[in-house]
């Protein structure tokens, strides 16, 4: 009971630290005029209006999330060494493990609140627009799949948040954490494609059995967060299945526990001056 | 009975890509009584600040180990009712020196009432109440330490460690650091601290010990200095004539 | 510095800037292909994985920057050259590739390349991939029905698509009709005409729906006078000497306009066309000239 209580301390201090940095409302501004944007460029288009606002108001939520593990939470943790501010949290009764466990419930309250407010914004630009526009372009909405998109985006960078505390907790560099991080974000993107290309076996393009093997290491290795993407479902309307969000759960719980206890065994072994 | 000890530590760091390793502290011993304030003093780089790091488990020794209130060191729960004042300190630009405290009211279980009652009594020791609500970023170097000194004595500690607790601050800002210090010592509370200001280490410690490169030089106690006060030199007082002897020898 | 000083140097930066803006659109818009095509001609592969969870936005801005260049020849008055219709459909293939339900390039690819005479085959290669991505919308099976019946003149081929897409739901009820109708004698003006009336129901952008109805009210004029001709030749049992005829023959108080600015003729098959080919300045061929049915 104790270690949750100071889990839940450490991951509010957190919270409030992210939550006072200007960063945060100039991202939830931007995401904010880019989703009026958003409205206005879609009447451009001849007829998936409910399309491009989706896929610019879904984007917008995605990049606005993404940016707490690049930004924020790399220089909140990092800051907390090299500015030694975690001294602060360490000098009471906190052991390492509650630190790290705390860090990264800090970090996913404040991307579910930025991603939770833009998430409420996309609503009400789309509900918005079909004030503006005729009926008959938003009859593929569909609301439910909005919201479950941004719920799998919003697992997605929880994901991505447990490997950047590893990150910080293998290297004392930000620069270098930021890289790792970046290079996670990009392989756990890009690598299903890349398993696909290969298998389609394409004349003049064969891929060696090291390459082929190294890649399919990768896939469990990184986490696979293509696989989070549900942005086009919700673009159109069409229901996103209720396993697939469930094994994806499963998925990301398992993931970020896996990360997070890696992330707790390197920092026990740190020093810390 | 005795409250923080060190047992044989040692600590190495490795020196550039060599794999050589350069010896930090060595076979570093020593126990803090009940109600003790124990001073370390020492040259920069006699390893101070790292014999309190791993005193705290910020630091990790290769040899040996250190305890608080008979809990390991590795064990969180050497920090119950323990206060730390760092050589820098560092709280989070961001928030309230009341946010800090109230979050040390959370990691205790402290009612959120009692802890507001508390915080304003602690800020009106250190002369922060006017700050209370004021981001740290807006504070000066002696009202960050003196909000940090607040922090460390919010939850009333039996144990106290400061780091150069007098470090960077002026005459009022150091007698008002030395007024806490007497004030704890008064209630009992056991305080380690370690400094390179000689004067104020003999006017407070009841144990004072000094260190140099990487191991424990010498002990003496206030009582000791006196009865060397005549063989000391004419400017200087009596600790600043031993430190010297014993760093020289 | 002086107060006016610093109130010089920027308005002086300003004015600069903005002339410079009005010149560089200028020099940029005398080669929006250039550099789509560079960005279209990359590796399918390279743009699916640079645009990693993004491949929807990726799409929406490649239709974009397609619409822009189309526009922008519109406004010029001038076709598309034969590069830049390469270009234009090796965008589609790749926007359709990021986002294969995005159905505004199919329509693109449907009311742009075989209107204008060309890429009929590659317009039905692409609204495949639409067949295969949405299998419950009729629409791209009926543009490919469209494009064989009214282009390529193969009905042979064309009927199963239609047949397909009047089972689906939500197709108009009148499909079931027009695959009945196909064998009879101007069947493809009906189709033609038809095909626009309902692409035109859907259309919100006014400078679109210009194009379509100007093309509707040509195949009209053109569906009246053949309808004429046709009674024509029932009352007389001799096809008109010519098109005015028609109306000294008191079938027709007139001779409908072509909104494409030509005249109408009638041919020695029986067909009516127009000098304008229902098209801007494009050259006439023996393969514009409709079939004898």
């Amino acid at each position: 009971m104790n270690a949750l209580k100071t889990i839940w301390a450490i991951g509010l201090i957190s919270f409030q630290e992210g939550l006072r940095r200007r960063i945060i409302y100039g991202v939830v501004l931007a995401s904010l005029l880019f989703m009026s944007f958003a409205v206005l460029i879609s009447g451009l288009f001849m007829r998936d209006i409910v399309k491009i606002m989706l896929d610019l108001s879904l984007s917008a939520v995605s990049v606005s999330g993404l940016l707490v593990p690049f930004i924020v939470g790399i220089t909140l943790l990092s800051g907390d060494m090299e500015q030694r501010t975690i001294y602060t949290i360490l000098a009471q009764p906190v052991s390492r493990a509650h630190y790290i466990l705390g860090k990264y419930l800090g970090f996913a309250m404040l991307t579910s609140l930025i991603m939770g407010i833009l998430t409420g914004a996309t609503i009400v630009t789309v509900w918005g627009s079909s004030h503006l526009y005729a009926e008959h372009f938003f009859t593929s909405l569909s609301f439910s799949a909005i919201f479950l998109s941004s719920l799998m985006s919003l697992l997605a960078v929880l994901v991505l948040n447990s490997a950047m505390i590893l990150w910080c907790c293998v290297t004392t560099s930000s620069f270098l954490a930021t890289l790792l991080t970046l290079a996670t974000y990009l392989i756990g993107q890009t690598v299903e494609d890349i398993i696909r290309f290969i298998s389609l076996h394409i004349a003049g393009a064969e891929v060696s059995g090291l390459v082929q093997k190294t890649v399919q290491v990768a896939l469990y290795l990184f986490p696979n967060l293509a696989a989070f993407d549900f942005k086009q479902q919700a673009a159109y309307g069409l229901p996103i299945p209720l396993h697939e969000v469930i094994l994806l759960g499963i998925y990301g719980a398992a993931y970020i526990t896996v990360m997070l206890l890696l992330a707790i065994v390197i920092f026990n072994k740190r020093d810390l001056a | 009975m005795s409250i923080i000890s060190c047992e044989n530590i040692e600590k190495y760091y490795p020196e550039g890509f060599s794999g050589r390793k350069k010896k930090i502290l060595t076979d570093l011993s020593f126990t803090v009584r009940q109600g003790d304030v124990f001073g370390i003093v020492g040259p920069n780089g006699a390893g101070k600040s790292t014999t309190l790091k791993i005193i705290l488990d910020f630091v990790r020794p290769d040899k040996g180990k250190a305890s608080i209130s008979g809990h390991p060191a590795r064990s969180h729960t050497s920090h119950r009712h323990l206060g730390f004042l760092p050589e820098n300190p560092s709280l989070y630009r961001h928030l309230t020196v009341t946010d800090h405290l109230l979050f040390a009211a959370r990691t205790a279980g402290m009612p959120r009432g009692e802890a507001m009652r508390r915080a304003d009594e602690i800020l009106c020791t250190v002369d922060l109440s006017h700050a209370a609500h004021i981001p740290i970023s807006r504070f000066s170097k002696g009202m960050t330490q003196r909000g940090a000194l607040a922090y460390a004595l919010f939850l009333k500690p039996e144990v106290l460690i400061l780091d150069e607790p007098m470090s960077g601050l002026d005459p009022l800002g150091r007698q008002l650091v030395i007024d806490i210090i007497r004030e704890s010592h008064q209630k009992g509370t056991t305080i380690l601290f370690c400094s390179h200001i000689l004067t104020d280490v003999e006017r407070i410690c009841t144990q004072i010990a000094i260190m140099d490169k990487g191991w424990l030089a010498a002990f003496t106690t206030p009582q000791e200095l006196q009865q060397r006060k005549d063989v000391a030199k004419p400017e200087m007082s009596p600790l600043e004539s031993f430190f010297l002897e014993v760093i020289a020898g | 510095m002086k107060k006016w000083l610093f109130v010089l140097i920027i308005a002086a930066s300003a004015g600069t800037s903005w002339l410079c803006v009005h010149q560089l659109y200028a020099i940029q818009n005398k080669r929006p292909a250039e550099e789509f095509s560079r960005l279209v001609f990359l590796p399918n592969s390279l743009i699916r994985a640079g645009s990693l969870e993004f491949k929807g936005i990726v799409a929406d801005y490649l239709f974009l920057k397609l619409m822009v260049l189309h526009g922008e020849r519109l406004l010029d008055r001038k076709e598309l050259s034969k590069t830049e219709r390469q270009i234009s459909y090796k965008a589609l293939l790749q926007i359709t590739e990021l986002d294969p339900r995005f159905w505004d390039p199919y329509l693109f690819a449907e009311t742009t390349f075989p209107w204008e005479g060309e890429m009929v085959a590659e317009t039905n290669e692409l609204l495949e991939r639409a067949v295969l991505a949405l299998p419950n919308d009729y629409r791209p099976n009926y543009f490919i029905w469209f494009n064989y019946y009214y282009f390529i003149k193969d009905p042979k081929k064309a009927a199963p698509y239609m047949e397909k897409a009047s089972r689906m739901q939500g197709a108009p009820e009148y499909f079931k009709n027009l695959a009945a109708r196909m064998r009879v004698y101007s069947g493809e003006l009906q189709a033609g005409i038809v095909f626009l009336q309902q692409v035109i129901r859907e259309t919100s952008s006014a400078s679109e729906r210009e194009l379509l109805e100007k093309r509707l009210f040509s195949l009209q004029a053109l569906e009246l006078l053949e309808s004429a001709v046709r009674e024509f030749k029932k009352k007389n049992s001799r096809l008109p000497a010519d098109i005015n005829e028609l109306i000294t023959g008191g079938i027709l108080k007139k001779i409908p306009p072509d909104p494409y600015g030509g005249e109408f003729f009638l041919m020695e098959s029986g067909r009516v066309y127009t000098t304008s080919a229902l098209a801007h300045a494009k050259k006439k061929t023996e393969d514009n000239v409709p079939a004898n049915d």
